[in-house]
């Protein structure tokens, strides 16, 4: 089969995220006021391109009662340190490594298709109040002001799979199908400090993520078994958009946790 | 939290529920196709699996569908022998290559058993009969298999797949199985095909390695109980003869003289039909086109099925390759098929040609071979049945196999044209699945979803 195609070892990625991992604990460890916190998401992906895919193995298996969905809803999470870079203009920044995973499933004739992909990802997300970013405030929390902005570019690794009766589908040489690709994002979003009980702080958070470019490799050869009508593997201008609760360990109860209600 | 707060936190949290709910009921996702019905007549020319296939997706869309079959058959290279052996032979195709395909989920769907029993090759070269482990302790033979692996890696001219074997030093000890693995294999001689075409198949077959026997059936069954509802749609004995494509419909002539008219054609003959200019097409096709039809081969090839009164060969052999006329002796009755002790000379190209022009001396040859090969055969054989894929008017052939300097002669025929006619057979797929049925049928899906609009 394919020999042309990127197959990188299991090592590399390790290696690659060795990298990520050791870089975001130097940035953590020469940040005093870093504070920890992490976030479990809800995600939904927007690509007809993807899309497309799916729709094909479907109408190609007509006789086929249980369709797969196409990559649709997914889940995740994230952990990262939120940093505070001015104090005047309460501008944060949270670098983060996030984690998202979308799949689908059918099952016919005593075949079992797991369908999907996983994308992991550093970001540095920077955190602000319009008003406070020209103006500067007075009154904040640990976390800057309770109503925020984000806003910040992700370097995102996708990892697509396709599992047949609980088995990784075998792909080049014999080996299992687990391609990645690599992309830059953008993403946007707000969020609103809820709570906090103790050191733990509960914030909302609603985000977009626009990637102009995104790649699961071979990955319409690997759900039809061909690519015959000419389907893309890579898409332009996908957008995630992920919705969840964040929960941050502050290191001391400061300011307005105490008086939430003097907060805007 | 006082009452006035939690009433109001409260009914804000239920009203931004039933607003996510119908977000999230807004986001759902058509699992196929299902904004893109097609109203239209489409006609398709031939009734083999990539035409039935064809035909079968456009009709769960709602196409006005109506296929026209030259022979007075259905299915093409797909035909099976019944009533002959005390099991079903295929004629044409029968293995299912690959476990990932709309056709081998087709086949799962059927509900027909595949032969689990390990079956294996018989090899014969430097005057013995080899199983494989005996042949992996020859050197000529791991030579040969050090060969086939590299062609993943092959960059080399795009001379035929013969020169590849002298240029790799093979010795002439196992020329004839190089042939039954590669010439034979594609419907053709080594001699004949070329190794661009090869490598970019090697290089692009993404329906897995596995390969399937069919145990207590047969394809040309399972094609007709799938298709069932669209058999009726099916004119026999309908050769086209004239295609034009330049007003607002397509106007298809057959060979009685009448005309069918359509708003799309989908053309799915044999690549031997478009080379011998059968179909006029009106406009002409262009020059870029015809030419690409020559640089795509399709040679005479033959299934003999040969009855012995004894079975000659060990239960699990699956095939033994020789090394005469005969490539390959496939055992179809092998992995509890059938009891009838049956072996298949399986030959195509330049070997086929010579054979058939053996006429009465073509089946004492194929025994002679044989004789050689597995001992004294000749005075166990029964009778046999030929099936001539050169002779099918309409087929003239196995399947399509790339010549040297093919280029890219596959994906400009499978280019549409004036979104009319479309093209569609196992020798316009251009991601290396050419010559199988799944491919064929894959090429049926293009030309559907190019209609489709998607």
């Amino acid at each position: 089969m394919k020999t042309t195609l990127q197959q990188h070892t299991k090592y590399a990625v390790l290696l690659r995220v060795s990298i990520v991992l050791l870089a975001a604990s130097m940035l953590c460890a020469n940040t005093a006021n870093a504070q920890l916190t992490g976030q479990a998401l809800g995600c939904y992906i927007q690509s007809n391109d993807l899309d497309r895919i799916v729709q094909t193995y479907n109408f190609s298996r007509e006789w086929q009662e249980d369709k797969l969905t196409p990559l649709t809803y997914g889940y995740g999470g994230n952990l990262g340190w939120n940093v505070m870079i001015h104090k005047a203009r309460q501008l944060h920044m949270v670098a983060q490594l996030g984690y998202m995973r979308f799949s689908s499933h059918s099952s016919n004739f005593g075949q079992e298709n797991l369908i999907g992909f996983q994308r992991f990802s550093l970001a540095a997300n920077f955190r602000f109040h319009p008003k406070a970013i020209v103006k500067g405030i007075q009154v904040s929390g640990p976390l800057g002001p309770r109503w925020f902005l984000t806003l910040g570019p992700e370097l995102a690794m996708y990892f697509p799979y396709v599992r047949v009766n609980g088995s990784a589908l075998v792909w080049d040489d014999n080996k299992p199908y687990a391609p990645h690709r690599t992309s830059m994002c953008l993403s946007f979003g707000t969020g609103y400090h809820l709570f906090n009980v103790g050191k733990l702080i509960f914030t909302f958070e609603i985000a977009a993520t626009w990637a102009p470019y995104m790649e699961l490799a071979d990955f319409a050869e690997a759900v039809n078994g061909h690519n015959v009508t000419g389907l893309r593997n890579d898409a332009k201008n996908v957008t995630i958009f992920n919705a969840g609760l964040r929960l941050s360990w502050v290191k001391s109860k400061l300011n307005w946790w105490s008086h939430p209600g003097k907060q805007k | 939290m006082n009452r006035r707060k939690f009433l109001k936190q409260s009914s804000l949290s239920v009203a931004g529920l039933i607003m996510l709910q119908h977000f999230l009921a807004s986001c759902k996702k058509d699992t196929a196709f299902e904004g893109s019905k097609y109203t239209g007549k489409v006609t398709i020319i031939g009734a083999g699996v990539a035409g039935l296939y064809a035909a079968y997706l456009l009709h769960k869309q709602g196409a006005e569908v109506e296929i026209l079959e030259a022979s007075d058959r259905h299915g093409g290279r797909i035909k099976s022998l019944k009533d002959y052996t005390d099991f079903t032979i295929d004629l044409g195709a029968e293995k299912i290559k690959g476990e990932r395909s709309p056709w081998y989920d087709m086949v799962r769907a059927a509900g027909v058993n595949f032969v689990d029993q390990e079956l294996g090759n018989l090899y014969y070269f430097n005057g013995t009969l080899k199983n494989e482990t005996e042949a992996l302790e020859n050197t000529f033979y791991l030579e040969l298999r050090a060969l086939l692996e590299s062609l993943n890696h092959y960059g080399g001219d795009d001379v035929s797949a013969e020169q590849w074997g002298i240029d790799g030093g093979l010795s002439e000890n196992v020329s004839n199985l190089f042939n039954a693995f590669i010439g034979n294999e594609y419907g053709t001689n080594n001699a004949r095909i070329g190794m661009d075409g090869l490598h970019e198949a090697k290089i692009k077959w993404t329906a897995g390695d596995k390969e399937f026997l069919l145990k207590d059936s047969d394809i040309l069954s399972i094609i007709e109980e799938r298709f069932a509802e669209i058999l009726g749609k099916i004119k026999y004995n309908t050769p086209v003869v004239s295609i034009a494509y330049g007003g607002d419909n397509v106007n298809i002539g057959d060979a009685a003289g009448q005309q069918h008219k359509a708003d799309k054609v989908i053309v799915t003959v044999p690549i031997t039909v478009l080379k011998r200019n059968d179909i006029l097409f009106v406009p002409s096709l262009g020059s870029a086109k015809t030419e690409a039809f020559q640089k795509i081969g399709m040679d005479y090839g033959m299934k003999i099925i040969l009855r012995f009164d004894q079975r000659l060969w060990a239960d699990n052999t699956r095939s033994i390759y020789g090394n005469g006329l005969v490539p390959e002796f496939i055992a179809s009755g092998a992995g509890g098929r059938g009891t009838d002790n049956i072996l298949t000379a399986y030959v195509n190209g330049a070997n086929a040609e010579t054979l058939a022009l053996l006429g009465d001396e073509m089946i004492p040859e194929i025994l002679s071979e044989l004789d050689g090969i597995l001992g004294d055969v000749t005075p166990h054989y029964v009778d046999h049945y030929i099936q001539d894929w050169g002779a099918e008017p309409y087929i003239s052939g196995t399947c399509s196999y790339p010549l040297p300097g093919i280029d890219n002669a596959r994906n400009i025929i499978a280019e549409s044209i004036d979104q009319k006619v479309y093209f569609a057979g196992e020798a316009t797929h251009t991601g290396g699945h050419f010559a199988t049925v799944h491919g064929a049928m894959e090429t049926g899906l293009r030309a559907v979803t190019e209609i489709l609009g998607q």
